[in-house]
């Protein structure tokens, strides 16, 4: 009677010939003064296992490192992009601080003037150069036609009070409330007169009419106001010569004079009323 | 599916087993939940669940030292035991009508047999010492849970090559009939 199939022939001998090699290596595995099998068989079982699963799961640890890579990128990206804003925000910071401390030494000029301090709530961007607010009203003390200042010199005139702000008149607008009286000193001691009249936009220049057209003033020289006729004190700086323009009689008629240089962009003003820059 | 092809089957859900627990490392103090993958161990079920007995322990005996040589200490611990289980799985389906959930039942039993005698072995030996609810509960559920999921796949698996085998016989058999019309009306 036939006892094993051809299938199960085949696998009681593989058995036999597994279990056998097994015993081989175990015993080779107790004898420490033969491991050469031992060791040939840890190769083979390393070259044909481990070696393979190792390089398997690398590849999947590798993969999770790639993804975690991609993550980091994405973060320090974020990072790079913070430090950008870090980077503007500080500079606007310097900037208002550097604007403040100018602020200040101007306030510290001024003797018997009255000084209020205020910020720019809001400036239209279709009126840029027109008028902007600012956050002193009637309660600080401001009033119309008193003069704004920024740390470079004046910007405008005050317009229009409410309870707490106020809107300035920018010296660059269209139509200036009032006539600016500015004064000019000259290298012989003496001062010129003259009335700073409107914004010239084609020549980037105040227009100012000298009451003295036989006055000598050249390029360069510094404008500041008279403090006649205003709710401001005399001495608050304008601006600089840019051009002199003359008639047929060679008579000065009007000089151009450039704005202070950051009438285009400040966040701090210093309102004055009357009273005199020591 | 021939002999050959089953123990290739065997081995590489071996090596699957072995790939997923490098990327999913058991906690050696059981004080995380893990999880261990046995595909190999049902595959072997699955094709000794077909065989009779004797094919069956012989079968599972050769893997259970195939996982001794290669993937496992403690020879011929697991040669013994999956032999023994292999046969079971045999003689158990023999028992009753045959369904997927008797099986899945037989397989989970042997499953669940084999972690347990496995886990008294290794704290005979002191391979592992620990209390068996811990062992139970941060290991031995995520194991049975993972083994689960990983049955109905395997039967899946094993289903479609099942249909692939029977679509390539039917085949085969329509080939040799044609070729018999063939020569029985011609002669060549």
């Amino acid at each position: 009677m036939k006892k094993f199939t051809r299938l199960q022939r085949i696998l009681l001998v593989a058995n036999i010939v597994l279990l056998v090699f097994g015993c081989l290596m175990m015993g080779l595995r107790q004898n420490t003064l033969s491991n050469i099998g031992y060791s040939a068989w840890t190769y083979i079982k390393y070259g044909l296992i481990d070696y393979p699963v190792t390089s398997v799961t690398n590849m999947f640890s590798d993969f999770a490192n790639l993804w975690h890579a991609y993550d980091d990128n994405q973060y320090l990206n974020e990072q790079l992009a913070q430090q950008r804003s870090y980077k503007t925000l500080y500079e606007e910071q310097r900037n208002r601080n550097q604007e403040l401390e100018e602020l200040i030494e101007l306030n510290g000029t001024l003797d018997e003037a009255t000084t209020i301090s205020a910020s720019v709530l809001a400036r239209d961007t279709d009126a840029w150069d027109q008028t902007v607010t600012i956050s002193a009203g009637s309660t600080q003390g401001v009033e119309e036609n008193m003069i704004v200042c920024t740390s470079q010199g004046a910007v405008g005139l005050v317009e229009s009070v409410q309870t707490a702000t106020s809107t300035v008149r920018l010296l660059t607008s269209d139509t200036l409330i009032n006539d600016i009286a500015i004064s000019i000193a000259l290298d012989d001691g003496t001062n010129v007169e003259g009335v700073l009249e409107s914004y010239d936009p084609d020549a980037h220049a105040y227009r100012i009419s000298l009451f003295d057209n036989d006055a000598s003033v050249t390029q360069g020289q510094e404008v500041s106001t008279s403090g006649r006729g205003g709710n401001y004190p005399s001495g608050i700086y304008v601006g600089s010569i840019l051009d002199v323009e003359t008639n047929d009689s060679a008579l000065i008629s009007t000089i151009y004079v450039s704005p202070v240089s950051n009438i285009g962009s400040f966040n701090y003003v210093l309102v004055i009323g009357s009273g005199t820059i020591s | 599916m021939k002999l050959r092809k089953e123990l290739l089957i065997v081995f590489l859900f071996l090596l699957i087993d072995d790939v997923i627990e490098f990327i999913f490392p058991m906690d050696p103090l059981y004080e995380q939940f893990s999880f261990l993958s046995q595909c190999g161990f049902l595959c072997l079920c699955l094709i000794s669940y077909r065989t009779s007995w004797l094919t069956g322990f012989l079968f599972s005996a050769l893997c259970g030292l195939i996982q001794d040589l290669f993937f496992a200490v403690g020879f011929p611990f697991h040669g013994i035991l999956y032999g023994v289980l292999g046969a079971c799985a045999s003689f158990l389906s023999r028992l009753g009508k045959e369904s997927i959930l008797r099986k899945f039942w037989i397989c989970f039993m042997l499953l669940v047999f084999e972690n347990l005698i496995s886990f008294g072995w290794y704290s005979m030996t002191g391979t592992i010492q620990v209390q068996f609810r811990t062992w139970f509960v941060h290991h031995e559920l995520g194991t049975l849970i993972f083994n689960t999921l990983a049955f109905f796949v395997l039967e899946y698996i094993f289903g479609v090559m099942e249909r692939y085998q029977t679509i390539r016989r039917h085949r085969i058999q329509r080939q040799e009939k044609r070729k018999y019309r063939r020569l029985r009306l011609t002669g060549k």
